[in-house]
C-alpha cells in the first residue's frame, strides 16, 4: 500500500535504487499471531536480500 | 538565487480558466476545484507584495523533497484565489508547516485524516481580511478559505502530498481542503492566543497545527462555568482521537457565548486547561485489551504518561491544550483533536 510512497521518497531522497522489504498492510490492528507471521517472513525476505538470493 | 534553489518552471497550458482547471486535474495539480492560472504577471505581484525574493527558501517539503520557494508558494497562492495582501500570512504558515517540530513528513503520509489549521493572529491577519466571527470555519470568506485552500496546494504540487500517493489519508477530512481563521480577540475574556506562544498582543504570527475538522460540542442548558467545562471535557474525553492514543496538543475553541459564561465563573485561560486535563479523559476499562495495551506501550516508550486512576487523558500536561475563542452568536464551542503526540502546534511571525 505504501510502495509507491516508499519509491517516491527513495527517489527524492537520493536512493532510486534503495534496496527494501514489503510488509503488507496492515500490521496495525491486527492479531499477534498475524503479528508474528508477517514478522517471520519479512526475516526470510531479508536474509534472502542480504545473500542475494532475491 | 541561493545555491540550492532555482526559477519555477514554466508551462504553456489553456488561458480559459475552465480548460486551465480541467488540465491541473489531469496533470495531478489541482485540490478539485477550478483554479486561477498563475501566469507570470499574477505571480510577480503576489512576490512583490511579500517583500521578500522570488527564490528565498521557505522550507523543503516530504514527500518530494520540494523547494518550497516564495515563487513556487506565490504561484500556488495565485491558483488558490488569494490576494497579495494575504500572501505573508501563507508564507508564514508554510515555514511553520516546514519546522520539524511540526513533522508535516508524517502528517502527509499518515492514514489518519490531518487538516492544516492555520489561526493567523494580529495586525496582519486583519489587514489580510481574515474572518474569526460568524462562520469563521466555513464558507463565505475569502481570505480563510484561500489561503487555506493555498497551503493545500502547496502540500499538494511542492510537497507532494497527492491522495493515495504521499497522502494516504484512509478517508480524508473537508479539513484538508482550506481551514484558516483567526480569533475573536474582541469577544475573549482573555489575552489573545498568541500571547499563550510567546508573543505580544500587537505582533502579527500564525499557529499550525495538524489536526482533524471541528467537532462541535453543543451546550445549551448548563448556565454555569463548570457545566459547560463538564460538556466540554465529556465531549474530549473520547475513545476515537489519536489525542486518546498518543496524546499531543488538541484546539478547544470555545464560541463567545460559552467564553464569556466560563469567564464569569472566573475561569481563566491556564483554569480552562487543568480542568480539561483533569476531567477530558476515557475509562480504561471501556477500551479493548489490545489496544489499552498498545496505548500503554506508547506511553512506556515515551510518549507521556496520561494514565490516571483507571483513565486515559488527552493531554499529559494542562498546557498542552490550546484554547481560542471564535465564532458568533450561539452556545457552540468546537475542539480539533490533533495527530497526536507525533506532531506539535508552531507558531512563526508574519513578516
Amino acid at each position: 500500500m505504501f510502495e509507491d510512497l516508499l519509491k517516491l521518497e527513495a527517489e527524492q531522497r537520493g536512493m532510486p535504487g534503495l534496496t527494501y522489504l514489503l510488509v503488507e498492510h496492515p500490521l496495525g490492528g491486527i492479531r499477534p499471531d498475524a503479528v508474528r507471521a508477517k514478522a517471520h517472513a519479512a526475516v526470510d525476505a531479508l536474509e534472502a536480500a542480504l545473500l542475494g538470493n532475491r | 538565487m541561493t545555491a540550492r534553489t532555482r526559477p519555477a518552471e514554466t508551462f504553456e497550458l489553456p488561458a480559459d480558466p475552465v480548460e486551465f482547471s480541467r488540465e491541473c486535474q489531469r496533470r495531478g495539480w489541482s485540490d478539485g476545484l477550478p483554479l486561477i492560472p498563475p501566469t507570470a504577471e499574477r505571480v510577480a505581484a503576489m512576490v512583490t507584495a511579500s517583500g521578500r525574493e522570488p527564490l528565498e527558501l521557505i522550507g523543503v517539503l516530504s514527500p518530494r523533497q520540494g523547494m518550497a520557494t516564495v515563487e513556487a508558494i506565490a504561484a500556488n497562492a495565485v491558483m488558490a484565489g488569494c490576494e497579495p495582501r494575504q500572501f505573508s500570512v501563507l508564507l508564514a504558515a508554510v515555514q511553520a508547516v516546514a519546522d520539524p517540530r511540526f513533522n508535516h513528513d508524517g502528517i502527509n503520509a499518515t492514514t489518519h485524516p490531518c487538516g492544516i489549521f492555520v489561526l493567523a493572529s494580529g495586525p496582519k491577519a486583519r489587514e489580510a481580511g481574515i474572518h474569526g466571527g460568524t462562520g469563521c470555519f466555513g464558507p463565505g470568506f475569502q481570505a480563510n478559505v484561500s489561503i487555506g485552500r493555498a497551503l493545500r496546494l502547496v502540500m499538494l504540487n511542492i510537497a507532494g502530498a497527492s491522495p493515495g500517493v504521499g497522502d494516504r489519508a484512509t478517508q480524508a477530512t473537508p479539513a484538508k481542503l482550506a481551514f484558516c481563521a483567526t480569533e475573536r480577540e474582541d469577544a475573549s475574556p482573555w489575552p489573545p492566543f498568541h500571547t499563550t506562544r510567546g508573543f505580544a498582543a500587537g505582533d502579527s504570527c500564525v499557529t499550525v497545527w495538524a489536526c482533524e475538522g471541528p467537532h462541535n460540542i453543543q451546550e445549551h442548558g448548563s448556565n454555569t462555568a463548570e457545566g459547560i467545562l463538564l460538556t466540554i471535557a465529556g465531549a474530549m474525553g473520547q475513545a476515537g482521537s489519536n489525542n486518546i492514543l498518543a496524546g499531543g496538543e488538541p484546539v478547544l475553541c470555545l464560541g463567545p457565548e460559552h467564553a464569556a459564561t466560563i469567564a464569569s465563573g472566573g475561569y481563566s485561560r491556564e483554569d480552562i486547561q487543568q480542568y480539561v486535563f483533569e476531567h477530558a479523559r476515557y475509562p480504561v476499562d471501556r477500551l479493548s485489551p489490545e489496544f489499552l495495551e498498545m496505548v500503554r506501550d506508547r506511553m512506556q516508550g515515551g510518549e507521556g504518561e496520561r494514565e490516571i486512576d483507571g483513565t486515559i487523558g488527552i493531554i499529559e500536561r494542562p498546557e498542552e491544550l490550546h484554547v481560542i475563542v471564535a465564532g458568533g452568536v450561539g452556545k457552540h464551542s468546537c475542539w480539533m483533536p490533533t495527530f497526536g503526540g507525533m506532531t506539535r502546534p508552531v507558531t512563526v511571525a508574519i513578516r
